[in-house]
């Protein structure tokens, strides 16, 4: 997993931020309840981040979250440190959002080739095209946030929990095929036609930006000094 | 179909899932090949807006809805621990005798069926004579005369029935009258 990728939130409350999750965790094993609670605090965004990017569903994002903490408390005593907290509660939510999927699955199941399935398989290549400049300044334009949220929303269940895998907490290929239970390559694959599909529905964000995205990009204001030295 | 296998080695390489020697490889490619650069840079530009978006739905939610979360983290966590604390709490002696049982099992069976060979192997090899030293339970009490300062006093005595003694004696505890009466129509010691 990427440890360099940041929580949604880190805020704390109940104590400092310099705690270590170890101590925390050992605290909590001994019946802390407030270190249990420092750990929710620390981690709740967070996890709550990916539920939403899996569920797309702010009510069942956030009884997976409440399910997940109570679990991992329940079985608490069982984990050894091995890895991070975090990365222990990952597995808790993504198990817990891939039961939620299969329990609320409405429309048919994914076929084997999803491949045929993605709108733009025909055309079985990555886009080379950006929006350039800055991604984070991107995000404060509102219509690029409801385009991408529609696009995820618009992935399969498959596509969709790979990439938020991927992008929102960095896990290897390995890891989110034990996720997933299926091989690296299913992986690999389903990579691929989430990146390739997300791109081919905002491709006309790129070709026809925003007057708005331009500002915030700096180029609209660009685009406004060449006309004006143009002009004299 | 050679291109959609380029742009899956492209895409590992962005990843960083490509072994060393391969991530060298297409780096030396990216050199020479501006779609290739660009597509790896849409990977990066693309895997940024996906978290952004997220990390900012997630920062959207209220902390009210969080806190009342966590009220119910805290009620659920509250309801299980009864159960916790019956785990740990002191067992009863039945129930130790049947958990030490269960772990002492084998060596149990084990240790009864070598007493078993052995208490076998005794009756076969044992002493047969009736002269056995271990036995002595039979014989007369042994019974010791109480300190006394002098010696005492016996006196017959006549009874309706039957003939007794009088014995006057005086030991550590003071002055002491055993009156010994013998019915006729008994035997003496039964």
């Amino acid at each position: 997993m990427n440890t360099a990728a940041q929580p949604a939130s880190t805020r704390t409350h109940g104590r400092e931020a310099s705690v270590d999750d170890r101590d925390l965790v050992e605290a909590a094993q001994r019946g802390d309840r407030d270190a249990f609670k420092t750990l929710f605090e620390r981690y709740h965004r967070r996890a709550y981040a990916l539920a939403f990017g899996v569920l797309r569903h702010q009510d069942d994002a956030l009884d997976v979250v409440q399910d997940a903490f109570i679990k991992a408390h329940k079985y608490l005593d069982k984990f050894e440190g091995t890895s991070s907290f975090y990365t222990w509660l990952y597995r808790i939510v993504m198990n817990l959002c891939i039961d939620h999927l299969r329990k609320h699955r409405r429309g048919k199941p994914v076929e084997l080739d999803e491949a045929k399935l993605e709108e733009g398989a025909a055309d079985d290549s990555l886009l080379p095209r950006i929006l350039g400049g800055n991604p984070g300044r991107a995000l404060a334009d509102k219509e690029i946030r409801a385009r991408i949220d529609q696009a995820l929303g618009e992935l399969s269940e498959n596509h969709r929990t790979v990439i938020v895998m991927r992008e929102l907490d960095g896990l290897s290929y390995e890891e989110m095929a034990t996720a997933m239970g299926c091989s690296k390559g299913t992986i690999m694959s389903r990579l691929f036609h989430a990146r390739k599909n997300m791109q081919r529905r905002l491709i006309d964000l790129i070709d026809h930006p925003s007057a708005e995205l331009l500002k915030e990009l700096g180029q609209g204001e660009d685009d406004d000094d060449k006309e004006r030295a143009a002009n004299g | 179909m050679a291109e959609r296998r380029h742009d899956i080695e492209l895409m590992q390489h962005a990843d960083g899932e490509l072994a060393k020697r391969a991530s060298t490889e297409v780096e030396g490619s990216l050199e020479g090949d501006a779609d290739a650069q660009l597509k790896v840079e849409a990977i990066g530009e693309l895997g940024e807006l996906v978290r952004g978006h997220l990390e900012l739905a997630a920062d959207a939610v209220p902390q009210a809805r969080f806190d009342a979360l966590w009220r119910e983290v805290d009620k659920a966590i509250a309801q299980a621990e009864p159960s916790v604390a019956r785990r740990d709490a002191p067992v009863g002696l039945w129930r130790r005798i049947s958990r030490w049982f269960d772990q002492h099992r084998s060596h149990i069976i084990v240790g009864a069926v070598s007493a078993g060979a052995v208490a076998a192997l005794a009756l076969v090899i044992g002493p047969s004579g009736g002269d056995s030293s271990m036995s002595t339970t039979n014989g007369p009490i042994e019974v010791r005369p109480a300190a006394l300062r002098s010696p005492p006093a016996i006196e017959s005595l006549e009874t309706p029935g039957g003939t007794g003694n009088v014995l006057e004696m005086e030991d550590e505890d003071g002055h002491a009258t055993v009156i010994w009466v013998t019915p006729q129509d008994t035997v003496e010691g039964i």
